[in-house]
């Protein structure tokens, strides 16, 4: 939970002094003024909130940073050697928290990270009913088609794929619906976060491990997953949608002609027939358009 | 009644001498008791990279002393107060120079990958072997010495009285 890793001072102004509900990410860099996202919208944090004049910002110490991190790990550093080679580690609540410092190697192999200059904690939100305008045209009668969401990083990606869960849930469509949460950002940690009633949740699996182990062990309809992108991403998608199960799976990419320009998407393509694009336009979570195996345009929101 | 008087002054010394050399031994206590914490520390780190809070809820700790330190370390470090003398509050028998060394062990804790961690528990534990030397000395010299005096001051006054 945040409460546990941030300053206290910093945790009351974030959670007395504005709406705590908006924040998307807080940035803290060390001699630097704390920068927080909210609504999508950068601003510096100082002891009376939001500000935007930088002499009025709370500058973070390295000593907050090493805080910050020290206390993330529970107090015990060498437990997170792994989550620290790959940059992150994710909280209790399902905040991730990105870490930079420097990068120890050892011939060509990633030891560890140490001396830790920057963090950004990204908050998740449970948005309901976000993907509600989007939901009629990914399900009919027929089933669930296999859908990918693009947007930016940020964008509500994660939230989306969450909702959508959620909604399946509620609607009681009761597809066994599988999701591989690499990061532990879709369920949260300890699966905090709401996936409603019909979700089985595999955290911490890397996505090939997790659809090979995922499709034999709990049969599901569908399979929803995080932001794919490498080479063994692509293939593990491609096998779940050989063996018939649906897939829903987010991607980084600004908008479609970044998407199709994208190493793999070759590969890819055949495998989906709706796009659900995201931005930031009016907020993280802000539907573009919908789109068929095609392109084209199913609806759009302005 | 005469009688009960002397056997209780005796008693008394002897307990004044018991509770000196009681000094002696819980320091000893305390040490070998965190030595064993260290090696608990060096295994559950290397083999399970258990949570520090944990392998302290863990311990079986015998010295009351050790006990109150970490309890007051666990406190601490939640209240990011761990790496200050705070810690040895409730405890009398520690010198300066014996609270800067455990200072300086509990102020690295958690704070290092497995193989720092590991190397800074080995030089501590070597540290806290040559501290436990010395109370060792310490006891042998003056913990029952200590005892026998405050038995023999008794029975000195009690001959006096009699």
């Amino acid at each position: 939970m945040l409460k546990d890793v941030l300053d206290e001072n910093i945790y009351n102004i974030i959670t007395t002094k504005f709406n705590y509900g908006y924040l998307n990410e807080i940035r803290l860099r060390v001699d630097k003024p704390i920068v927080v996202f909210v609504k999508g919208q950068a601003y510096f944090l100082g002891n009376n909130g939001l500000v935007t004049a930088e002499e009025n910002a709370i500058i973070a110490s390295k000593q907050m940073v090493e805080d910050v991190i020290f206390r993330a790990s529970e107090f015990s550093i060498y437990s997170i050697n792994e989550e620290l080679k790959r940059g992150y580690i994710v909280l209790k609540g399902g905040e991730r928290l990105g870490i930079c410092g420097t990068l120890v190697c050892e011939k060509g192999d990633i030891k560890t990270l140490n001396n830790f200059t920057s963090i950004n904690i990204r908050i998740p939100h449970e948005i309901k009913n976000c993907s509600l305008d989007a939901f009629s045209f990914l399900v009919d009668s027929e089933g669930m088609k296999n859908t990918l969401i693009i947007s930016p990083p940020g964008a509500g990606k994660t939230t989306f794929i969450r909702d959508f869960v959620n909604q399946l849930s509620i609607r009681n469509l009761s597809y066994n619906v599988l999701i591989i949460d690499e990061r532990g950002e879709i369920a949260g940690d300890n699966n905090e976060l709401s996936t409603g009633k019909f979700a089985d949740v595999l955290s911490f699996s890397d996505k090939h491990n997790g659809f090979m182990q995922g499709i034999r062990a709990m049969n599901p309809h569908i399979i929803v997953t995080d932001e794919i992108g490498g080479e063994e991403d692509i293939k593990a998608v491609k096998y779940a949608g050989n063996c018939g199960v649906k897939i829903l799976a987010t991607i980084h990419a600004g908008n479609l002609e970044e998407l199709k320009a994208k190493d793999g998407w070759n590969d890819l393509k055949s495998t989906f027939e709706r796009y659900v694009v995201l931005s930031k336009r009016n907020g993280p979570g802000t539907i573009e358009g919908v789109y068929n195996e095609n392109f084209s345009r199913l609806a759009v929101w302005r | 009644m005469k009688y009960l008087l002397l056997g209780v002054i005796v008693a008394i010394c002897g307990y004044i001498g018991y509770g000196l050399s009681k000094y002696y031994v819980s320091r000893v206590k305390l040490f070998n008791e965190l030595i064993n914490f260290a090696e608990k520390l060096d295994t559950d780190i290397n083999f399970g990279k258990s949570k520090l809070l944990s392998i302290i809820n863990n311990f079986k700790c015998n010295s009351k002393d050790l006990k109150k330190i970490l309890e007051m370390y666990k406190a601490c470090l939640v209240e990011n107060k761990a790496f200050t003398e705070d810690i040895f509050k409730d405890v009398k028998i520690l010198k300066d120079e014996e609270k800067h060394i455990m200072l300086n062990f509990f102020t690295e804790l958690g704070k290092l990958d497995v193989f720092n961690q590991t190397k800074q528990i080995e030089n501590s534990k070597i540290k806290f072997k040559e501290v436990l030397e010395f109370c060792s000395d310490e006891k042998k010299k003056y913990g029952t010495l200590y005892l026998k005096l405050g038995i023999i001051l008794g029975l000195l006054i009690a001959l006096i009285l009699f």
